[in-house]
């Protein structure tokens, strides 16, 4: 990035649209350390920077119609009537780059797996250990195509592509491309 | 009989006592700070935030939502988390100063959030401005919601909770826009 501006980071993760103050915790921290080495932005703060960049990053995990029933029933059964569950989130970048500036926004989404009982595993999914290192996982993915996408907007403020992040996440939709599987714990 | 109607109560008080959730502390978000941003509004600090008077003081230190109690934050006030929610969205905005000679004040006049029928929320405060020590600002505002019914307590209880907790960044938003506010507030 050729001359990276210093950007305020708000950050928010919400369930079914409201927030989730535990998982916005949880993940802070990683969302402002991917962001920081992004090379998009030549300082993140949580305070007010010079030149008044603010973002603020948003994911919401959506909760499934029959989700609740999925897991009734797989208990009920001991886990013989296995289960695919699957969690969405949708995720949203806002940018201004100052106090009157119009907002830049990116938006994307990706899908988490959990495998209840006896169940084949999905096809085209990457497994991983538990639930927290398929989130962490998810969240990583999203900012890379939240921010790259910014990056590459003629209206964010330089123009040129951030620098790769040290694992970049793939760029086509990572839920029809490479969904986590997350099994049961 | 007797006994066993004591150990009964004894158990029932335990498990009413064991469902007391603490609110979420809120981060700041964006459409406050741009609203904070696009006024001219000066640096300012707090002053108190307490319970109106008149009210059953218990309104300050907990909520029912059906079988569960939703606690402040901070274990002391409602009143206070309106105080701690607003000094976030100043500090995000550069707008917080505590030696600021204009400070705000607060009185909590409504909160209640109910799940049944018709869910919905209300949060209202009296807030107060004063420059150099005089009043130049004293209005009630009160801000709602309301969401669909859900019959299952493990649904119906966190999304009440969660959304009587949004009220009040909705409440701190409410009063940034406010154009008397604003006027009041104005350099």
């Amino acid at each position: 990035m050729p001359n990276p501006q210093p950007v305020q980071l708000l950050f928010q993760f919400k369930t079914a649209g409201n927030l989730n103050a535990q998982a916005t915790k949880f993940l802070k921290e990683q969302v402002s350390a991917q962001i920081r080495t992004s090379g998009a932005f030549s300082e993140v703060s949580e305070a007010p920077v010079n030149g008044g960049a603010v973002m603020q990053v948003s994911i919401d995990n959506l909760i499934a119609q029959g989700a609740v029933g999925q897991g009734i029933s797989a208990g009920l059964t001991f886990g013989l009537a296995g289960q695919l569950v699957a969690d969405n989130y949708e995720a949203k970048l806002e940018y201004v780059s100052g106090p009157t500036a119009t907002a830049v926004t990116t938006t994307t989404r990706h899908r988490l797996l959990t495998v209840i009982g006896l169940h084949a595993d999905p096809e085209n999914a990457v497994r991983v250990r538990n639930a927290n290192e398929g989130i962490k996982m998810i969240v990583r993915q999203i900012l890379d195509r939240l921010v790259t996408d910014l990056t590459r907007d003629p209206r964010f403020g330089a123009s040129a592509p951030a620098a790769p992040s040290s694992d970049p996440a793939p760029l086509t939709p990572a839920e029809t491309t490479e969904p986590a599987l997350a099994p049961a714990e | 009989m007797k006994r066993l109607l004591t150990q009964v109560a004894l158990v029932v008080t335990l498990a009413v006592a064991g469902c007391a959730t603490p609110a979420a502390q809120l981060p700041p978000t964006l459409d406050t700070l741009q609203a904070f941003r696009t006024a001219t509004f000066p640096s300012m600090s707090l002053g108190t935030f307490e319970l109106a008077p008149g009210l059953p003081p218990g309104m300050d230190r907990g909520l029912m939502v059906r079988a569960e109690s939703l606690r402040p934050p901070n274990g002391l006030s409602f009143a206070q988390f309106l105080k701690d929610t607003m000094e976030v969205e100043m500090t995000a905005a550069g707008r917080f100063d505590p030696a600021s000679s204009v400070v705000i004040s607060g009185q909590l006049t409504v909160s209640e959030v109910t799940t049944m029928s018709t869910p919905n929320g209300a949060l209202g405060a009296r807030f107060r401005v004063h420059r150099n020590g005089v009043e130049v600002f004293n209005k009630e505002l009160v801000v709602r919601d309301s969401w669909e019914f859900q019959f299952i307590g493990a649904i119906a209880i966190p999304e009440a909770q969660a959304r009587y907790t949004a009220l009040y960044s909705k409440l701190v938003r409410s009063l940034v826009n406010d154009a008397d506010f604003r006027l009041a507030v104005s350099p």
